[in-house]
Formats: structure tokens, C-alpha cells, sequence
């Protein structure tokens, strides 16, 4: 069984508004996917009925290839919006208490190392009331990771996090995919997505607008490239700049519409330039604002 | 459940505000044991409420189970709002911190977590009551011994001899502990429509106020309906100190008491299981 989640014409309705209207998503085992939105756009509410926090007003649900039940959710690690716990117990304990919850029998070491993983074993021993906000989102964090999940979902997981604490959250992520673990992660910074996901999912006003591989979806955004080449970009321009828009960039590289690529490669190199490098300037950003815009 | 249980008790006991209810009956009892020391017979005539007159008492009137009887009387008030303090957090401040969401994100089914905090919420309340039986009854006979105790009811007066006391005592304190618990699953019920941890406190105490007024106007139409009222019979552990003893009515008020507990119990379970956890 290779289907992890299996949403089919989802809906959920808060009185009025519809915060998800009709969507269908298929999400595979070791798939890292990113699930992008603006705010409203009915991302928190997807990760809270897959979490069974929320029920769906229509609509069916598979996971692990069976109807949800409380059971499956040992299976399942979430970080959802913000990193709660109890603020008169320590790190340690707050996280003793979602391992017995796991049926985990919590030992000082695996709490340890669990705090270790998300980089904040050294305070372990102090309340969660004297924790940083990015303390608190890292102790989220291991609370997810807590009984060794399938799938994890991380709901805006950087958030409050300071450089180091989001390059840690990438690296963490990386290492999940590597284990062969499923993610989900939803976040508006679209750099770090882009850095992580494998798959994209994006919903705009409760309705599921794309969804496919993130090489695939990048690709259909790209708008210009960038050739680098052996001689120097004033020659490269003297050759092009008759036929075509061009602009030096770099001392070697030149940048061109993305549609007269093909063309104006196969003439450079009936010129006799030596090409270095051809790479499509695309980024998620750019994705995001074409396709929700 | 075991296990979800002992941790439902855990984090209530690692609450601060779970000891506020002990400290409070601590300092209460030990104003009133304080009071009765050094004033001692000086009191008796404001006990007997101006019957002294018709009354010849010989012998000592201000015992530990009088003092224990008064303080029964005193925190009938209290108590339930001290009980509420803790039973409104339960579901309403869990929800209000972001950890209720915690906990129904871990595999267990949400009318386990509730069976568990009520579980849980009953052995505080006992505890609570345990304390007190501690604090006013055992404190009261260590401080002051023990004697006949002199009740006064609307309808006479009704003098227990000291070796048919302590059993009723520990009736009260059972019956005690089923009122607090129908006000517990009360502030319960309320705490599971809200995430304000203080609304569920208010609305309890609000209930509990409202209820005990009306019962105070006479009127009949009123009687009846006050007759089922959780707050009437909260108070009747009073009739366990009647004599004869009136076993029909208490047993009555218990059971009226219990319904009330599980009829609470089972609208807090719906409506949990169909909440959808936002915050």
C-alpha cells in the first residue's frame, strides 16, 4: 500500500464559509509535500481533518489505506500551527507524556535524543513557561517526531525560528525523506519549500488549483535562462542582440526569454561559441504568484 | 486507561492552581479551629442561635464534631467553586493552551480522554474531601475532642450521642463528594462549548447561585420544580444527621445527584466527540 492519504471530494464547511470545497489529493508514501496557499486558502483545515482534528461536512478519507480511526494515528506525527504544551511541566515531561500516549516507554535516553534531534536537549530540565518561541516550535517538532511516525505533518514548523533553527528544520526534513517517512509540510516561505519538497499541492480559497512534482510544476513557469558561456557576454550579446531580447548579466552570461531558447542556442552554437551552462531561471516564488494570481 | 488516567491526575497535581482548593480549606478550618480555641464557650450561645433559653445543656457543647458540623455548613459554597476551578480547566483551558489539541492528535479515541479526566477529576475531588475530613473532623477531635453532638434543624433540635457520630460523618463526607462532582461535571459540560478556562468557573457558579435562589422563594410552583435541582439535594447531606434516619430521601437525593453526574457526563462525550478542535 503505497497511498498514505487518500482524500476524495473533501469538503468542510465552517457555518457560511466553505474552507474546503471538493478536494481530491492522493498522497504517497516517502513523498515530502509541500502544501502552499495564502492564508485562508484552507491549508490548516486539509492538515486538521487528515490529523482528525476536524471532520470533513462531505466527502471521503483514506488512511493507510483504511477509514480513519484513532488507532491510525500513532502513525501519524503533527506540528499543527502552533507548538502548544503544558507550560508548568518541563520539555522532558511534556514529551514523556505524548511517548506514553504513543504506548512508547519513554526512557531519559530517547527523550534525549529526541530533544537532541530538534537541538534543544540542553534544556530539557526547564519548564516549557521559560521557553523561547523557538524553543517551544523545536519541542513541537519532537513531540511530532515522538513514536517514530510515518507520516509526519509540519504545519508553518519554522515559524519563530531564527536562521540556524530553520536550517535545522531543512536539514531535519532531508533526513526524514531519507528515512523513506512521508511529509507534509505547509509554510509561506516559499525558499524553504522549494528547498525540501518533492510535490506540490496548492489550494487558493478552499479549492485545489495544482498539484504535481515540483521539477514539473517549476518548469511551466519558467520564463527566462540564463546561457553561460566560454566567451565573454559582450560577444555572446553582439551575436543574439540583432534577432532577439538579450541582457548581459554576468561577464560570461547572458539571460533570454525562455521561448527563444532553443533557437538562439542552436545559432550560437552555428556561431562558434562554446556553451558553458544553460539553466532555466524558475522559482517557487514566481510559480506561487502565476498560479494564485 | 489506567495509564491515561494517571496522567490526566499528574498534570492536574503539577497544576498550581489544583492546590489552591487545599490551601484554601487548610487556611478556612484552621480560622474556624482558631476562632472556636480562643473564643471556645463563648460561642455556644451564637451556635444555639438564641435557644439556650429552652435548653439546659450540661456538659461540653463545642466538641470536634460540632466544629466539623459548622465547617460542613460553612464551605458549602466554597467548595463547589474550588472544585470548579480545576473542572473548568480540564477541557476549556486545555483548549484555550493549544494541548487538548495535543492530546486528541495522539491515538486514543476523545471519549477515552474524557472517561480519563473525569476519572481523574473524581479523584481530586475526593482527595479534596478527604483533606477536609482530615483537616475539620480529625484536626477538630485532636483540638477539641469529642462529645454528643447537638444539631439544629428547622423542625427541632436533635442531639447524636458521640459513639453515633463519626459514622454519619463519613456518609456526609461520601455524599459530599457526589455533590461536587455533579458541580465538577457541570463546570465539565460547560468547559467542553468554550476555550476560556474562566467561563465554564462562572457559568458553573452562576448555575449553582441561580439554582440555590430560587429554591429560597416560596412559592409552589417553584418547590416542585426545585425538587430537582442538583444544588437541593447537594445539601442533603444535613439529613444524615436527622433522627430518625430519613433513608428513603437520601437515597433519593443520591440518585438524583448520579443522574445528574451521568446525564452530564454523556452530553459533554457528544459534544466532544463532535467538536472540531480550532484552536
Amino acid at each position: 500500500m503505497d497511498e498514505v492519504i487518500e482524500l476524495v471530494h473533501v469538503c468542510k464547511q465552517y457555518s457560511r464559509r466553505c474552507a474546503l470545497d471538493d478536494v481530491t489529493v492522493t498522497i504517497r508514501r516517502g513523498e515530502v509535500i509541500g502544501l502552499l496557499g495564502s492564508n485562508g486558502a484552507g491549508k490548516s483545515t486539509l492538515l486538521r481533518i487528515v490529523t482528525g482534528l476536524v471532520r470533513p461536512t462531505r466527502g471521503t478519507m483514506l488512511l493507510f489505506g483504511q477509514s480513519p480511526n484513532p488507532s491510525l494515528r500513532r502513525r501519524i506525527g503533527a506540528l499543527i500551527e502552533r507548538a502548544d504544551a503544558y507550560p508548568y511541566l518541563t520539555g522532558a515531561e511534556n514529551l514523556e507524556i505524548v511517548l506514553r500516549l504513543r504506548r512508547v516507554t519513554p526512557t531519559r535516553k530517547h527523550i534525549e535524543a529526541l530533544l537532541a534531534r530538534v537541538g534543544i536537549a540542553h534544556a530539557m530540565n526547564r519548564v516549557v513557561r521559560t521557553y523561547s518561541y523557538g524553543m517551544k516550535q523545536r519541542l513541537g517538532l519532537a513531540m511530532a517526531l515522538a513514536g517514530e511516525p510515518e507520516l509526519i505533518i509540519l504545519d508553518e514548523p519554522v515559524n519563530g525560528l531564527d536562521p540556524h533553527g530553520i536550517a535545522d528544520v531543512r536539514a531535519l526534513i532531508a533526513s526524514l525523506h531519507r528515512e523513506g517517512r512521508t511529509v507534509i509540510i505547509s509554510s509561506h516561505l516559499l525558499s524553504e519549500v522549494e528547498l525540501v519538497a518533492t510535490r506540490l499541492v496548492v489550494l487558493q480559497e478552499g479549492r485545489l488549483i495544482a498539484d504535481g512534482a515540483l521539477e514539473e510544476l517549476l518548469e511551466r513557469t519558467t520564463t527566462r535562462v540564463t546561457i553561460e558561456t566560454v566567451e565573454r557576454a559582450d560577444d555572446v550579446l553582439a551575436i543574439l542582440a540583432p534577432r532577439w531580447s538579450v541582457e548581459k548579466i554576468r561577464p560570461h552570461a547572458i539571460r533570454i526569454d525562455a521561448l527563444s531558447v532553443q533557437s538562439a542556442i542552436a545559432y550560437l552554437v552555428g556561431a562558434g561559441i562554446h556553451l558553458r551552462a544553460i539553466i532555466p531561471e524558475r522559482s517557487l516564488e514566481q510559480f506561487y504568484f502565476a498560479t494564485t494570481t | 486507561m489506567l495509564q491515561l488516567v494517571r496522567l490526566e491526575q499528574w498534570r492536574i497535581y503539577r497544576k498550581p492552581r489544583s492546590w489552591i482548593a487545599l490551601v484554601a480549606i487548610g487556611v478556612l478550618v484552621g480560622v474556624v479551629h482558631l476562632v472556636i480555641y480562643l473564643q471556645g464557650d463563648s460561642l455556644t450561645s451564637i451556635a444555639l442561635q438564641g435557644i439556650e433559653h429552652v435548653l439546659q445543656i450540661e456538659g461540653r457543647y463545642v466538641h470536634g464534631y460540632l466544629v466539623a458540623f459548622i465547617v460542613q455548613g460553612l464551605l458549602l459554597v466554597h467548595l463547589p467553586f474550588l472544585v470548579t476551578l480545576v473542572a473548568g480547566d480540564l477541557l476549556a483551558g486545555e483548549a484555550a493552551a493549544g494541548t487538548l489539541r495535543i492530546l486528541f492528535l495522539q491515538p486514543i479515541g476523545r471519549r477515552k480522554f474524557l472517561l480519563a479526566k473525569v476519572l481523574a477529576l473524581a479523584f481530586y475531588v475526593a482527595s479534596i474531601v478527604v483533606f477536609l475530613a482530615m483537616v475539620a473532623l480529625g484536626g477538630g477531635i485532636v483540638l477539641f475532642g469529642v462529645g454528643d453532638l447537638v444539631v439544629l434543624k428547622s423542625s427541632g433540635v436533635v442531639v447524636l450521642s458521640a459513639g453515633d457520630v463519626l459514622w454519619r460523618f463519613g456518609c456526609a463526607y461520601c455524599f459530599n463528594w457526589l455533590g461536587l462532582m455533579t458541580v465538577a461535571l457541570l463546570a465539565l459540560l460547560l468547559g467542553s462549548f468554550t476555550e476560556n478556562a474562566l467561563g465554564p468557573v462562572i457559568g458553573a457558579m452562576a448555575v449553582v447561585i441561580v439554582m440555590t435562589a430560587i429554591t429560597l422563594l416560596d412559592v409552589p410552583l417553584i418547590a416542585r420544580l426545585s425538587d430537582w435541582f442538583f444544588t437541593t439535594h447537594a445539601a442533603a447531606w444535613r439529613m444524615l444527621f436527622d433522627e430518625p434516619l430519613p433513608v428513603g430521601e437520601i437515597l433519593r437525593s443520591a440518585v438524583i445527584l448520579l443522574v445528574h453526574c451521568i446525564v452530564f457526563f454523556i452530553v459533554t462525550a457528544l459534544v466532544i466527540e463532535r467538536r472540531d478542535i480550532l484552536t
